[in-house]
Formats: structure tokens, sequence, C-alpha cells
């Protein structure tokens, strides 16, 4: 259930990150600002029983990939080269995360 | 340009974090003003940058910004420690960044 919500929010970041492109009018902007405060809190709901930094994990990672995923089968330029970096990157944010949370934790 | 953007919503993602530190559970109308209008702008910056390069792209390279950005607030303005895997995750990041800049 709680990975559900997990899942939900990283799909929902993909919806808006991609929805953002197109966004000009001020509903547009609207329906973005929900999506990203529903995102949010289902993921900040999720941390309640899943340890943040895997919630975290797989939320970004939907997230980051999703996107990149979207905007191909929505006609944008698509490279190997950029996935490598993508996944570099990726890789990065996911240890910056659970690098600073164990932190927390210790305290 | 669009490396500006999102180097610019990266920087006013830092400053909306730091004023949500300061909130106070909302008491603090100055902090929540600095909050909301940093993540709005952050927000714009962002959706003017995925104008020009693919939105997949845009998208981590802003995630990624603020990610260090925090994490060097952390450090440095709240004087948390500084560890290994925190550099290196410091430097994947910076590799994806400039590897997507070179490759965009």
């Amino acid at each position: 259930m709680n990975w559900l919500l997990v899942f939900v929010a990283g799909i929902l970041e993909v919806v808006w990150a991609s929805y953002l492109k197109y966004a000009d009018t001020v509903w547009d902007w609207v329906i973005t600002i929900l999506l990203i405060v529903i995102s949010f809190m289902l993921l900040i709901r999720s941390y309640r029983k899943i340890p943040v930094a895997a919630a975290y994990t797989v939320f970004v990672g939907i997230g980051t990939v999703g996107t990149y995923i979207a905007g191909i089968f929505l006609g944008e330029h698509f490279s190997s080269g950029q996935l490598l970096f993508l996944t570099i990157l990726l890789a990065g944010i996911i240890g910056m995360k659970s690098s600073t949370k164990k932190e927390k934790g210790e305290q | 340009m669009v490396w500006i953007l999102l180097f610019l919503a990266g920087i006013e993602e830092v400053i909306a974090t730091i004023a949500m530190k300061y909130m106070d559970g909302s008491r603090k109308i100055w902090a929540v003003t600095i909050m909301i209008s940093g993540f709005i702008f952050s927000f714009y910056c962002l959706s003017r940058a995925m104008q020009i390069i693919p939105a997949g792209v845009a998208y981590a390279v802003w995630t990624g910004v603020g990610s260090i950005g925090i994490t060097l607030v952390g450090i440095f303005w709240f004087n948390e420690r500084f560890r290994l895997p925190q550099l290196i995750s410091l430097a994947l990041i910076l590799i994806g960044v400039i590897g997507l800049r070179v490759t965009a």
C-alpha cells in the first residue's frame, strides 16, 4: 500500500514535469502546482512506513527516467549518451539523499 | 542561457528550502512569503528551460542542482557534517549535469 503511494507520486511527477513544458495559461499552472503538491503529499505520507532513502530513491528514479522516456514519446530528441549521463546524475541524487538521511538518523 | 535558467532555478529552490527551515510552523510570514515565491520562480525557470531543451533533461538537471545546493546549505549554513559518500554523490551529479550539457 505504501509503495503504491510512492509509485503514484512518481507517476504524478512525470505527468507534471511533462505537462509543464506545454503550460502557458493560468489554468495549466494551477493544474501543475496541484499535481506537484499531491505528488509531494503522497511521498511524505509514504515516509511513515517506508525508510525515507528507499522511498525517495524509487520516487526520484521514476520521476527522472519516466520524464525522459515520456519526452521521447512526445517526440523529443533522444540519445544513448544522454541516457548514460542521466543515469550517473540519478545515482548521485540517490547517493546524496541516502547519505544525508543516514547522518540525521544518527544524531 | 537555458543552463543559467536551470542554475537559477536551483538557487531559488535552495532559498525556498532555507526559508522553510525558518518558517516555524507558518508563523513567520516573511519566511512563508520567501518560500512560496522561491518555489514559484524555480518552477517558472524550469518551465522556460523546458521550452528549449528536452523536458526530461531539464527535470533531471533541476533535481540535481537542487540536491547539490541543499546539501551545501546544510553543511555551510546549518553546520551539518560533510561526508565522503556526499562528496562522491556530488561528483556524480556534476558529471551527469556536465555530460548532459555536452550531449544536449
